[in-house]
C-alpha cells in the first residue's frame, strides 16, 4: 500500500465516520442519510480498490489516474445536485401549499370569529 | 357567498390605488371578490382591514403565481362556479367583468380573456412589451396550435373545472402564457373577447428589461420541455 492509497483510505473513512455520526445524531433524514451512506462506502471501495483502478485507467486510455477518478467523482457530484434540488423543489411547493392552507384558514377563522361576535 | 363567481385580487405594495380599485369592484361589479394580499409590506393589509374589504393575507411574498394559486383555492373550496383574475394596479375595468362572465356562461370555453388587440382598442403598450406579445403569440400557436391574441393578459375568466386544475397546480411566476399553453394542450378551451385596458394608477412595474428577456427565455423553456415530455 503507498501513501496515496493510504490517505485515500483515511480520508474515505473519515467521511465514512462523519455520515455516521450526522445519522446518528439525527442531522440527516432517513432517506438522505442512507444516500450518503452509500457515497461514504464507495469512497472507501475506490479507496482500497485504488490500483485496479489504476489498471482500468490505463486500459481506457487515461495516463494519470487523479484525472480519472476526479472524472468519475464529477459526474457522481453532478447527480447528487441534481437530485439535491428536486428535493429543494418538492419542499418549496410543500412550503408553499402550507402558506396558502394557514392564510385560508386564518380568514376562515377571522369569519367565523366576526360571525360568532355579531350573533347575540 | 353572494354569486357564483369570486373576483381574485392578487396585490403586493398596492397602498395607492388598492382602496380606489376596490371601492370602483364594489361599485360597479355584482360579484364576490377576495384580494390575496401577498405578504405586502407596505399599509396594503392595514387598507384591506381598516374598510373590511375581503381578504387574505399570506403571510410571505409568494409572488403572482401563488397568491392567484391561493384564491383559487379558496374558490375550489368556496364552491364558486367562476373565478376572475383582476389587477389591483386599475389596469382592468372591473365594469367589464360581466362581459367575460356573460361569455363564459354561453358554455363553449373554459377560459376567456380579455384581449386589447383581439380587436382595435386604445391600448397602447411599451414596443418591448409588444415584442413580448407578439413572441408569445408565436410561442403559443407552436406549442398549442392556438391563437391568442393578447397571451400576457391577466384579465381572464375561467370555470370550474379549470379553477380545480390551478388549485393543484399553478406555475409560480409569470404564469400568463404557461397556463395557456398547459390548457391548451389538456384540449380545455380558450376564448378571447375585446376589453379596454388602463394605464396602471399608481405604483409601478416590477417588469425590467432584464426580467423580460428572463420570462421570456423561462416560460419558453418550461413550456417546450413539458410539451414534449
Amino acid at each position: 500500500m503507498n501513501s496515496v492509497q493510504l490517505i485515500a483510505l483515511l480520508t474515505a473513512a473519515l467521511f465514512l465516520l462523519q455520515v455516521v455520526l450526522f445519522t446518528s445524531r439525527n442531522k440527516l433524514h432517513d432517506k438522505q442519510a442512507f444516500l450518503w451512506l452509500l457515497f461514504a462506502v464507495a469512497s472507501l471501495i475506490v479507496a482500497i480498490l485504488l490500483p485496479q483502478l489504476n489498471r482500468l485507467a490505463s486500459s481506457l486510455g487515461i495516463a494519470y489516474l487523479p484525472a480519472f477518478i476526479f472524472m468519475l467523482a464529477f459526474f457522481v457530484i453532478l447527480n447528487l445536485l441534481i437530485y439535491q434540488t428536486t428535493v429543494i423543489s418538492r419542499n418549496e411547493k410543500r412550503l408553499n401549499l402550507l402558506i396558502q392552507k394557514t392564510a385560508i384558514q386564518h380568514k376562515e377563522l377571522e369569519d367565523l370569529k366576526r360571525e360568532k361576535g355579531d350573533s347575540p | 357567498m353572494k354569486s357564483n363567481v369570486l373576483v381574485i385580487i392578487p396585490a403586493y405594495n398596492e397602498e395607492d390605488v388598492i382602496f380606489e380599485t376596490l371601492s370602483k369592484l364594489q361599485c360597479s361589479s355584482p360579484f364576490d371578490y377576495i384580494v390575496i394580499n401577498d405578504g405586502s409590506t407596505d399599509r396594503t393589509r392595514t387598507i384591506l382591514s381598516e374598510n373590511h374589504f375581503p381578504h387574505i393575507n399570506l403571510p410571505v411574498n409568494m409572488g403572482i403565481g401563488g397568491a392567484m394559486q391561493t384564491g383559487y383555492q379558496y374558490a375550489l373550496e368556496k364552491g364558486y362556479e367562476y373565478a376572475i383574475q383582476l389587477d389591483a394596479d386599475g389596469q382592468h375595468n372591473s365594469d367589464e367583468l360581466t362581459l367575460l362572465y356573460e361569455e363564459i356562461r354561453k358554455g363553449d370555453a373554459d377560459m376567456v380573456i380579455g384581449s386589447r388587440f383581439v380587436e382595435q382598442t386604445g391600448y397602447k403598450g411599451s414596443s418591448m412589451r409588444r415584442i413580448g406579445i407578439y413572441y408569445f403569440q408565436w410561442v403559443i400557436k407552436f406549442l398549442a396550435r392556438i391563437k391568442v391574441t393578447d397571451p400576457t393578459s391577466g384579465y381572464r375568466i375561467v370555470n370550474r373545472k379549470v379553477i380545480a386544475e390551478f388549485a393543484h397546480s399553478y406555475p409560480v411566476d409569470y404564469p400568463e402564457v404557461e397556463v395557456l399553453v398547459r390548457l391548451a394542450q389538456k384540449n380545455y378551451t380558450i376564448k378571447e373577447i375585446k376589453v379596454n385596458m388602463n394605464a396602471r394608477m399608481g405604483g409601478k412595474s416590477s417588469i425590467t428589461p432584464i426580467k423580460s428577456a428572463y420570462y421570456m427565455l423561462k416560460v419558453t423553456f418550461i413550456s417546450v420541455i413539458r410539451s414534449i415530455l
